[in-house]
C-alpha cells in the first residue's frame, strides 16, 4: 500500500491505458455535440472562402503568386481554431461535465493532454486540406499567375493551426468560461494583427530592431521570397489603406502596401518579417497561459467554491423551527457566556491552530493549504 | 471488487478543508461501512458536498486525508468501476444525449457499452435516451446522474441529493434499488434533506454541523437516544387540564398549528387520559407522538449553530437544559457495532 499511488498510475501510464481511454472519451464527446462540429466546419469554410474572395476579386499584385493568395489572411481562419480548443474545455466548466469527467480520471493532466492532442488532431488535417483546396481553387481561377511551392508552406499553416488549437486549449483551461475563453483567444490571436503595424512603424524609426530577426531564415515556414508575402498575409498585416511609397506602382492593389513599405524601409527581402511577431508573441501568450493553465489544473472549485469569503460571525438561525417560522431572540452567546450565564468553550474558530500548532486570527498565521504546506519550526502538532 | 472483507470502506481522517479562511470542513474523522445506507446529514454549508467531492477527488482536502477502499480516490485505477458518484443532477452538457453522455464516461474507465443500455433501461431512460438532456426534466436529470453513478456497477456509492426531482414512483424505486445494493454488501453514502425519506431509507446517520462531526450512529439509536417522547391532547377544557398535568411535572406547550391542542411531555397518554377523566374533561384527541427524524435533527443542528432562543412557542418559560441536547455540546463518537 505503500506505493500504490506510483504502482497504480505509473504502470497504467506505461501501458497507455489512460491516455488512449481518456482520448477516446475526449473524441466522443466532441462528436456527440453539434456545435463543436459547427466550429470545426467554420476552420474549415474559411480558408477556402478567402481564398475564392482573393481570387473572385482578383486582389492579386501580378508578381504574387496564387499560394500568397490563398493563404491570404490566415488570422481570420485561425479564430476558430482557437475557440475551437477553448470550447473543448471550457464547454465542460460551463455545463458541469467537468465533474464527471474529472471523477472518472482523477488523474489531470491527461485530460489536458487529451484534450489538446484532440484540439491538434483534429484542426490539423481540416486546414491542411481546407487550404489546399483553397489553394487549388485560385490557381484554377487565376491562371496568370505563378503558383508557387505549396508543400512546405501549407504544413506549416496547419501546424499553426495546431499551435492555435492548442493555444485554445489552455485558455479553456485557464479561463474555464466558454466566453471569456473565446474572447481571450479571439483578442490574442487579433491583437498582434493590430498592434504589429503601429510596433513595426515604432521599431523602424528606433534603427533596425529586425536585425535579430536577420538569420532566421531556416526556421520560417519557407525561405523562397514568393512565401514572403504569404507569411505576411498570415500575419494579418495587409493594410488596406492606400500605399504612398515612392515605389507604388499603379497596378499595385491595396493590399500590397506591407510589402511596399518593407522594401522601401529595408531593401533586402528577408529583412523583416511581421509574420514573424505574432508567432512570436503567441508563443509568450502559450508559455503564459500553460503556466496559468498548469497553476489551475490542481484547484479545482466549480459551483460552489466559496473563495474569498472571509470567515463571518456565528451562523444564527433566523427562524425558530420549533415555532414555525417566528422570529426569536438571539441570546449574547457570543460572548463567552451560554443562555444561562454559564461559561461557554470558546467556539472552534477560536480554540483551532493551524498545522504548526500556531493559535491566533487567521492574517496572523501563515496559510496552509495542501498546495502551500506552512513550514512550521517545530514540530506539528 | 472481489475484496468485499474491508471493514470501512470509505475512510475520513481529520479531513479539513478551508475555502478563503474559512472552514468548511473541520478535523472530520468518520468511515462508512459496507452493507447498509448511510445518511449523510446537515444544514445547509454544513460542508456535505465539499466532503463528498473531497472523497471522489475533486477538492484537495487541506488537512487530514480521504480514502476509498484504502486509498485515495485519485489512485484507485478506472475509479469509475469502484465508487458511482452523482454530484448534481445537471452535469450533462445540454446538447450531448443521455446515450452519448454515458458513453464517454464508460469509454474513460474501459466499461463496456452494453453496460450503457443496461443503466439506461435501469433508469427508466431507454425511451428518451436519444435525445438531448438539455430538453430533460428536472427528474429525468436526476435519473441520468443515477445512471451515471451506476454506470461501473460500483461497490461503493456516493449520492448527492438523488431524490431531488424524482416522482413518487422514482422516489420508491430509489428507496429499493438501493436498499438491495446495501444488502449486496455495497457501500452507499446518500445525503438529503429530506427527513422522511432519510428516515425511510438511511440505516446509519452521519449529521454534521459546521464542518464537524455531530453523531455517528444507528438510525434507531439516534430517535431514540434523542427523541422527547410527546402526546398531543386536544381538549375543549384545556383550561381545567393544563394545570393538573403540570402539577403531575409534565410540560405543557401548546400546538402553534392547531387550537385547544397542547403537546405534553413527561406524562404517559394513560395518566392524562385518567387525570382528564377525574376532572370530567372531554378530550378530543389523545395521541402519543414519537418524534420525527426531522424534529430531532432540527434540535441537534439548531444547537450547533449557536443558536439558543429564550423564549420559545408563546412565551412558555423552556427549561434551559431542554432546548440544548446533551450530546450536541460535544461531538458524539457513539458507534455502533451493527
Amino acid at each position: 500500500m505503500s506505493n500504490v499511488r506510483n504502482g497504480v498510475v505509473a504502470s497504467n501510464v506505461r501501458n497507455g491505458v489512460v491516455v488512449r481511454d481518456v482520448l477516446a472519451g475526449e473524441w466522443i464527446k466532441f462528436a456527440t455535440l453539434r456545435s463543436t462540429w459547427w466550429t470545426l466546419a467554420m476552420v474549415a469554410a474559411l480558408p477556402v472562402g478567402v481564398a475564392l474572395l482573393v481570387a473572385v476579386t482578383g486582389s492579386l499584385a501580378p508578381e504574387d503568386t496564387v499560394l500568397a493568395g490563398a493563404l491570404g489572411n490566415a488570422v481570420v481562419g485561425l479564430v476558430p481554431a482557437g475557440i475551437l480548443g477553448a470550447l473543448i474545455v471550457a464547454g465542460e466548466y460551463s455545463g458541469g461535465t467537468i465533474r464527471l469527467t474529472l471523477a472518472a480520471v482523477p488523474v489531470r493532466w491527461p485530460v489536458v493532454l487529451a484534450k489538446a492532442m484532440l484540439a491538434g488532431a483534429l484542426v490539423f488535417p481540416v486546414a491542411l486540406a481546407a487550404y489546399a483546396l483553397g489553394f487549388a481553387l485560385a490557381a484554377a481561377l487565376l491562371p496568370d499567375h505563378r503558383p508557387g511551392a505549396p508543400v512546405p508552406a501549407l504544413l506549416g499553416v496547419a501546424l499553426v493551426y495546431v499551435f492555435v488549437a492548442v493555444l485554445g486549449v489552455a485558455m479553456g483551461t485557464a479561463i474555464r468560461s466558454p466566453a471569456g475563453a473565446v474572447t481571450a483567444v479571439t483578442a490574442v490571436l487579433l491583437a498582434p494583427a493590430f498592434l504589429a503595424p503601429l510596433l513595426t512603424r515604432l521599431a523602424g524609426r528606433r534603427g533596425s530592431p529586425g536585425a535579430a530577426d536577420e538569420p532566421g531564415g531556416g526556421s520560417r515556414v519557407s525561405g523562397s521570397a514568393e512565401t514572403d508575402s504569404a507569411e505576411r498575409r498570415l500575419s494579418g498585416t495587409v493594410s488596406p489603406r492606400p500605399t504612398r511609397g515612392p515605389g507604388t506602382s499603379p497596378a499595385a492593389a491595396p493590399a500590397r502596401a506591407p510589402r511596399r513599405r518593407a522594401r522601401h524601409t529595408r531593401p533586402t527581402s528577408s529583412c523583416h518579417r511581421p509574420g514573424r511577431e505574432p508567432v512570436g508573441t503567441w508563443s509568450l501568450l502559450l508559455v503564459a497561459s500553460s503556466l496559468v493553465t498548469s497553476s489551475r489544473i490542481g484547484r479545482f472549485a466549480p459551483a460552489g467554491r466559496v473563495h474569498g469569503r472571509r470567515p463571518g460571525p456565528a451562523r444564527s438561525w433566523k427562524f425558530d423551527p420549533v415555532t414555525g417560522g417566528q422570529p426569536s431572540k438571539i441570546s449574547n452567546s457570543g460572548h463567552g457566556r451560554r443562555a444561562d450565564g454559564t461559561r461557554r468553550r470558546p467556539s472552534a474558530r477560536a480554540r483551532r491552530t493551524d498545522r504548526c500548532g500556531r493559535r491566533g486570527p487567521g492574517w496572523a498565521r501563515p496559510r496552509c493549504s495542501a498546495r502551500v504546506h506552512c513550514r512550521c519550526s517545530s514540530a506539528p502538532r | 471488487m472481489s475484496d468485499r472483507t474491508v471493514a470501512s470502506v470509505i475512510e475520513l481522517t481529520n479531513l479539513t478543508k478551508v475555502y478563503g479562511g474559512r472552514r468548511v470542513v473541520d478535523d472530520l474523522t468518520l468511515t462508512v461501512h459496507p452493507g447498509r445506507i448511510t445518511g449523510f446529514l446537515g444544514p445547509n454549508g454544513a460542508g456535505k458536498s465539499t466532503t463528498m467531492r473531497m472523497i471522489l477527488g475533486l477538492a484537495a482536502p487541506t488537512a487530514g486525508r480521504a480514502t476509498v477502499l484504502g486509498r485515495p480516490y485519485r489512485d484507485l485505477p478506472e475509479p469509475m468501476r469502484h465508487v458511482g458518484a452523482l454530484l448534481d443532477a445537471r452535469a450533462s452538457h445540454p446538447g450531448r444525449s443521455a446515450r452519448d453522455h454515458l458513453r464517454f464516461l464508460a469509454r474513460t474507465n474501459g466499461i463496456d457499452r452494453r453496460r450503457v443500455d443496461e443503466v439506461l433501461e435501469l433508469t427508466g431512460l431507454t425511451s428518451v435516451a436519444d435525445r438531448r438532456t438539455g430538453g430533460y426534466s428536472l427528474g429525468m436529470g436526476q435519473r441520468l446522474g443515477i445512471a451515471t453513478a451506476l454506470l461501473g456497477d460500483p461497490e461503493v456509492l456516493v449520492l448527492d441529493e438523488p431524490v431531488n426531482g424524482l416522482d413518487t414512483d422514482g422516489i420508491r424505486w430509489l428507496r429499493r434499488l438501493l436498499r438491495d445494493l446495501a444488502d449486496d454488501g455495497r457501500t452507499i453514502l446518500l445525503s438529503s434533506h429530506l427527513m422522511g425519506e432519510m428516515e425511510q431509507t438511511a440505516d446509519h446517520l452521519v449529521v454534521i454541523g459546521g464542518g464537524r462531526l455531530l453523531a455517528d450512529m444507528d438510525m434507531r439509536t439516534f430517535l431514540a437516544s434523542h427523541s422527547r417522547g410527546r402526546t398531543v391532547v386536544r381538549s375543549p377544557h384545556l383550561d381545567r387540564l393544563e394545570p393538573a398535568l403540570r402539577s403531575l411535572g409534565g410540560r405543557v406547550d401548546p400546538d402553534p398549528a392547531r387550537p385547544d391542542t397542547v403537546l405534553v411531555e413527561g406524562v404517559s397518554p394513560q395518566a392524562i387520559g385518567e387525570t382528564a377523566a377525574r376532572l370530567g374533561v372531554a378530550l378530543h384527541e389523545l395521541s402519543p407522538r414519537t418524534e420525527s427524524l426531522e424534529d430531532v435533527y432540527t434540535r441537534l443542528t439548531a444547537a450547533t449553530v449557536e443558536y439558543h432562543s429564550a423564549t420559545v412557542g408563546h412565551g412558555a418559560k423552556v427549561p434551559p437544559d431542554a432546548k440544548v441536547p446533551p450530546g450536541a455540546k460535544v461531538p458524539y463518537d457513539t458507534k455502533e457495532s451493527s
